[in-house]
């Protein structure tokens, strides 16, 4: 009798074991049965991102490879993870593509799509044509979080979602000589830093009738109800007796006004520090970018607002209008993947951003990048209308009141009895666990495509024919099979990467002469006549290719190689008559 | 011991100083330190109670950047000077000037009472190997490999020494395809052929050296590198040469300009530098958001400074301001905040012989672009008008300086059949004082720095007004005063907000109330002889003490306090 029981018992532990290494039902999107399972509807802390960025480049060692850069300010390991496959040649020498996320710790789900895309990659080479083609021939380098000792600061300390923003080096905010000597405090325990109010009988504030969690503004000549309230502003107390509450909290400098492209001071930028890297986790990353020229498309996560944002941040600079036809080419087929995302200027239609890290990618290092400002309020009933109400309808009837705290009375040292509560710091730019694996693989499909946009150069023919007098000619097509020119006009002009080389070897092969034409019959060809074995092309236009014609002599077997530092590499091979 | 060793260490200072002509080793000056003999030097100094000497870094080379800090022995305590040697490697004399400076201020003691020195002598060390090796050559840049041509390739196509004389100059080159002509007044000299004047060129003019790459540009790739005083943040020339892949990208720059701005104390900036607003200021006017101009309000008080300047220096050289782009000294005002104040080191009056004329003007060449290529002097207005160079020759003539070399014939490779000579100015020496003139110039230095501690802010607090309320409630009135000749803060320094803000902080018996007025409170800018008017109403506890005190301070203002004694009621 017991042993029937115990075999019962055991039966049914065997079965429900099987019932989960069944193979699921191929859903499509995610693989449901990778090798390092990950969850996408919650956050990673930076311990828990390291566990999942080491169990990747554990289990699949052929594809990825995973790099501290050094330490952050707060001693965390800045992860930098490279996805390819690396069983083929000189993989470090491919075109590669670079993601980063969470340079502001607030913006919690940058972070997500960072580490989304990373285990995406990995989890689907073989799975999937498309990524698999991509991961033969480009190279990913992922920095996921750019921010991680105030992104942890984020999640375990008393914050509100718009901090930090800043990182955690000490500044003088307030230029009094103490610093960080005022910063927020959580009187309610709750860890959140919502806000205060008393009430007060000539308050302006009312409780909100359909949200009591909120208040709302008493309009003018509205009949004022029993209760009204005097908002004190955010939760905090005058810690150093200035008469001012909270002035001057943790750090405050901005890590994305920290880049050298029009890179302004703090009385012009806002949040700029002492100069261009001066954030040692941006010089990692700099440091990394200026070695690895092959990287030829950028991509930022940031939140929020539902944006594809392009450069230049500044209104007095600007990009050249043929490398705005490939910005926009990518930035509205991004409106399509991603509804409720507009692609816009920073400038023009956010606000002035100087020493912002995609105009440096761009400016300085030729390379097409997109910020994109996660999480829109769209998503809450997908539509645009009275996006402010809708927030509240959502919170209410979607998240069950998560994104606000009861308000509770405390004693405040200056203010006497006060009310804390409202808003916490979980909501408003942060999706809920149910939208934010949605928002990865949305965002990651945008970024895929740009990463497949970027150049892809081929030697596509090469005709040999008799010049007379012994020579011969041979013209060679070389072609660029994407959007995305090799490079990009400010990389022509300021030569930042070198130029495309397509050179001509073979035994005792003699040449003479070298052109290079747009047009099949070199009418207004461009001659080199330094080495002409190994032609410069400044450049490849996107969907596009140049003609390259020498003349040679000699006879057998020549060989022509391209190379291009953003374009990847290509070889052919033909014989000469003589 | 103590003063044996020290005895001992000014000996040696003593035998640096007086018999620097028997160094073994050469410089491109004569009698010139090498860098390793300076830096001794300035370790040497540190046997001074009142000077300390640090490493602030190091350069990618290894080479230390040395600080030397001159005060009382608490050099946070006091509002401070920074003062930069040779900003542009080329001024050389700069940073004997400064290390000599470092003694004479720990030996002024009426000066070091509320004033704390912070000396960096050689800012980029590393920069000077054009000056201490063979081939001596004009150049500011570390040696930082950089692509001067953008032709991808790396320190390709440096200069040579052809001729054999231990230093870069130029040749000049007999070829109608050139672009200059011999000037008229000193076939010394070479001009640009004006074709309005049917001039027909008749010369070449390139940097000694040969065409390493081929690619008939001549010793347009050198070794190196980045220069300093092209480095800063303030308007900075993106993707030009020696400007370095980024602002402050060199580790010497981000040392300094990290040690600025983490050194509140400081309230002025002088350093040597071809940005020179002290023969005459910079120009001023009303700034847009990108300040370019230095603000209205702080005109007057460089006017003043510059007069004193040229009052010590009497050189009545008009230097012309070069307009380096990510130099230092604009960017200690423009974005550092504070009082700058710059000049070369030495400007010779070219045209004192003439002693009618004043309207030299002494361009310091500071770039290697002018060594690059065919990029010559001036072009010159009339066809006897004597040029920049002409003028220089003839100073160099009538005070017996050897900074030239006669052009002399030279079989060039790369001109088979053609004239080509080498000559030309030598590296450094025109523009460099002697170095037996070095000690009177540091005088004058010493002089000119006591004038900018003298003007700084002093604050003062005027007779207090105190009223009894009754019932221990009173009223106290503070006055205080900015009695110095500059304001607290510069406007700039006000705009840029990266000095502390002044602060009035009340040390009050336990138990007060206060009424009216803040514990802590912050103040503005305090012009010169401006009065700041403060009332404090409280009440006190019975049995508290009598006294109420107000401290107001800034770092790089000073501190004073003034005690209220609140049974001295006045009437």
């Amino acid at each position: 009798m017991k042993y029937t029981k115990l075999i019962t018992t055991l039966l049914t532990l065997c079965l429900s074991v099987n019932v989960y290494s069944q193979t699921y039902y191929k859903t499509l999107g995610a693989t449901s049965n990778p090798k390092v399972p990950a969850k996408f509807n919650r956050y990673h802390s930076h311990a828990q991102a390291t566990k999942l960025l080491k169990d990747l480049a554990k289990a699949h060692p052929e594809i990825c490879k995973l790099q501290s850069l050094g330490k952050s300010y707060g001693k965390r390991d800045m992860w930098q993870i490279s996805i390819t496959n690396f069983k083929t040649p000189n993989p470090n020498q491919k075109t590669a593509f670079w993601i980063d996320g969470g340079i502001h710790a607030n913006e919690l789900q940058g972070v997500e799509v960072s580490l989304y895309t990373a285990w995406y990659l990995c989890e689907m080479y073989g799975k999937n044509k498309f990524v698999t083609d991509l991961l033969d021939q480009r190279i990913f380098y992922i920095v996921p979080m750019l921010s991680p000792d105030s992104r942890d600061a984020h999640m375990t300390e008393p914050n509100t979602t718009h901090s930090p923003r800043t990182g955690l080096r000490p500044i003088d905010d307030d230029m009094d000589g103490e610093v960080d000597e005022d910063g927020a405090d959580d009187l309610d325990g709750d860890g959140s830093i919502t806000s205060m109010r008393i009430v007060d009988p000539h308050g302006m504030y009312k409780a909100d009738p359909d949200y009591p969690n909120l208040m709302v503004r008493i309009k003018d000549g509205e009949k004022r109800p029993t209760i009204t309230y005097t908002h004190l502003g955010r939760e905090g107390i005058d810690n150093d007796g200035d008469g001012r509450v909270n002035e001057d909290g943790d750090g405050s400098y901005d890590p994305n006004r920290d880049w050298a492209w029009n890179w302004q001071p703090k009385h012009i930028q806002r949040g700029a520090h002492y100069y261009p890297f001066s954030i040692k986790e941006n010089r990692m990353i700099a440091d990394f970018i200026l070695k690895h020229a092959n990287i030829a498309g950028a991509q930022s996560y940031h939140n929020t607002g539902g944006m594809i944002l392009r450069g230049p941040g500044a209104l007095n600079d600007r990009y050249s209008p043929a490398d705005l036809r490939v910005y926009d080419k990518i930035g509205n087929h991004g409106q399509d993947l991603l509804p409720g995302y507009r692609y816009i200027n920073i400038a023009k239609d956010l606000y002035e951003v100087y020493g912002g890290s995609v105009d440096w990618y761009y400016q300085m290092r030729g390379i097409y990048s997109f910020t994109n400002e996660l999480h829109t309020p769209f998503n809450h009933f997908r539509r645009n209308d009275n996006q402010r109400e809708d927030a509240k309808k959502f919170n209410k009837y979607l998240l069950f009141d998560g994104a606000t705290t009861p308000w509770t009375e405390v004693e405040h040292p200056k203010y006497g009895k006060v009310e804390v509560g409202g808003s916490n710091k979980h909501g408003s730019r942060q999706p809920p666990s149910f939208l934010i694996e949605e928002e990865c693989h949305r965002n990651m499909a945008f970024t895929l495509y740009h990463a497949d946009q970027m150049p892809k150069v081929s030697i596509k023919t090469v005709e040999t024919k008799d010049f007379g007098n012994g020579l011969t000619q041979v013209v060679a097509y070389v072609y660029n099979d994407r959007v995305t020119p090799t490079h990009a006009s400010v990389d022509v002009t300021n030569k930042i990467t070198v130029p495309d080389i397509l050179s001509i070897t073979g035994q005792d092969l003699k040449v003479m002469t070298g052109q290079i034409s747009r047009e099949r019959f070199f009418e207004n060809a461009r001659e080199q006549r330094l080495n002409p074995k190994a032609m410069r092309i400044s450049n490849i236009p996107g969907n596009g290719g140049l003609y390259v014609r020498w003349i040679v002599k000699g006879s057998g077997k020549v060989e022509l190689k391209l190379r291009s530092m953003k374009g990847g590499s290509d070889k052919k091979s033909v014989e000469l008559k003589g | 011991m103590h003063l044996i060793k020290k005895s001992i260490a000014t000996l040696c200072l003593v035998s640096i100083f007086s018999f620097s002509s028997s160094y073994a080793q050469s410089t491109a000056i004569k009698d010139y330190p090498t860098l390793k003999q300076s830096q001794n030097t300035i370790k040497l100094l540190a046997s001074h109670k009142n000077i300390a000497v640090t490493n602030i870094t190091k350069t990618t080379q290894g080479t230390p950047v040395q600080l030397i800090t001159v005060s009382d022995g608490k050099p946070s305590s006091n509002p401070a000077i920074l003062i930069l040697g040779n900003v542009s490697a080329t001024d050389h004399a700069a940073s004997q000037i400064t290390i000599n400076l470092a003694t004479k201020l720990a030996n002024n003691k009426e000066l070091l009472k509320n004033t704390t020195f912070y000396i960096i002598p050689q800012p980029s060390p590393d920069a000077l190997s054009g000056f201490q090796n063979k081939p001596y050559h004009n150049g500011n840049t570390n040696l930082r490999p950089f692509d001067d041509d953008k032709d991808f390739s790396i320190d390709e196509d440096g200069p040579e020494d052809l001729n054999g004389d231990g230093l870069i100059t130029m040749m000049r080159i007999e070829d109608a395809t050139g672009k200059h002509i011999l000037h008229p007044d000193d076939n010394r000299v070479l001009v640009l052929a004006d074709a309005k004047k049917n001039q027909t060129p008749t010369h070449r003019l390139l940097t000694e050296g040969i065409d390493n790459d081929k690619d008939e540009k001549f010793n347009e790739d050198p070794k190196g590198g980045t220069a300093f005083n092209k480095n800063h943040t303030y308007n900075y020339g993106f993707f030009q040469s020696g400007a370095g892949p980024h602002q402050v990208s060199e580790p010497e720059t981000r040392a300094i300009v990290e040690f600025a701005y983490t050194h509140n104390n400081i309230f002025a900036v002088y350093s040597f530098s071809g940005q020179d607003n002290l023969h005459k200021p910079w120009s001023s006017g009303k700034n847009s958001k990108f300040p370019s101009k230095v603000e209205t309000t702080d005109a007057t008080y460089f006017t003043e400074i510059s007069k004193s300047y040229n009052k010590i220096f009497k050189d009545d050289a008009t230097t012309s301001f070069t307009n380096e782009k990510g130099n230092f000294a604009q960017w200690a005002y423009f974005h550092f905040g504070r009082w700058s104040y710059t000049a070369p080191s030495y400007s010779p009056n070219l045209t004192k012989p003439d002693a009618k004329k004043k309207d030299s003007k002494v361009k310091h060449t500071e770039s290697k672009t002018d060594q690059k290529s065919e990029k010559p002097e001036k072009k010159k207005k009339k066809k006897t008008t004597p040029n920049q160079h002409t003028k220089l020759l003839n100073y160099m003539d009538k005070n017996n300086i050897d900074g030239f070399v006669n052009w002399t014939k030279y079989d060039h490779p790369d001109f088979p059949g053609k004239l080509v000579e080498i000559g030309g100015f030598k590296p450094f020496t025109p523009y460099q004082p002697k170095f037996s003139q070095i000690a009177n110039i540091t005088d004058q230095n010493e002089k000119f720095i006591e004038k900018i501690a003298a003007t700084r802010p002093n604050l003062k607090f005027l007779e207090p007004k105190i009223e009894s309320l009754g019932e221990n409630v009173y009223r106290v009135t503070i006055t205080l005063q900015n009695a110095g000749k500059l304001p607290t803060l510069s406007a700039m320094g006000q705009r840029t907000n990266r000095l502390q803000v002044l602060q009035l902080k009340t040390i009050t018996p336990q138990g007060i109330k206060f009424i009216t007025g803040k514990k802590r409170d912050r103040l503005n800018r305090i012009n010169p002889q401006e009065k700041i008017v403060k009332v404090y109403t409280f009440s006190l506890p019975k049995d508290a003490a009598k006294t109420f005190s107000v401290k107001a301070w800034s770092p790089s203002v000073g501190v004073v306090t003034q005690t209220v004694n609140l049974t001295e009621v006045n009437k």
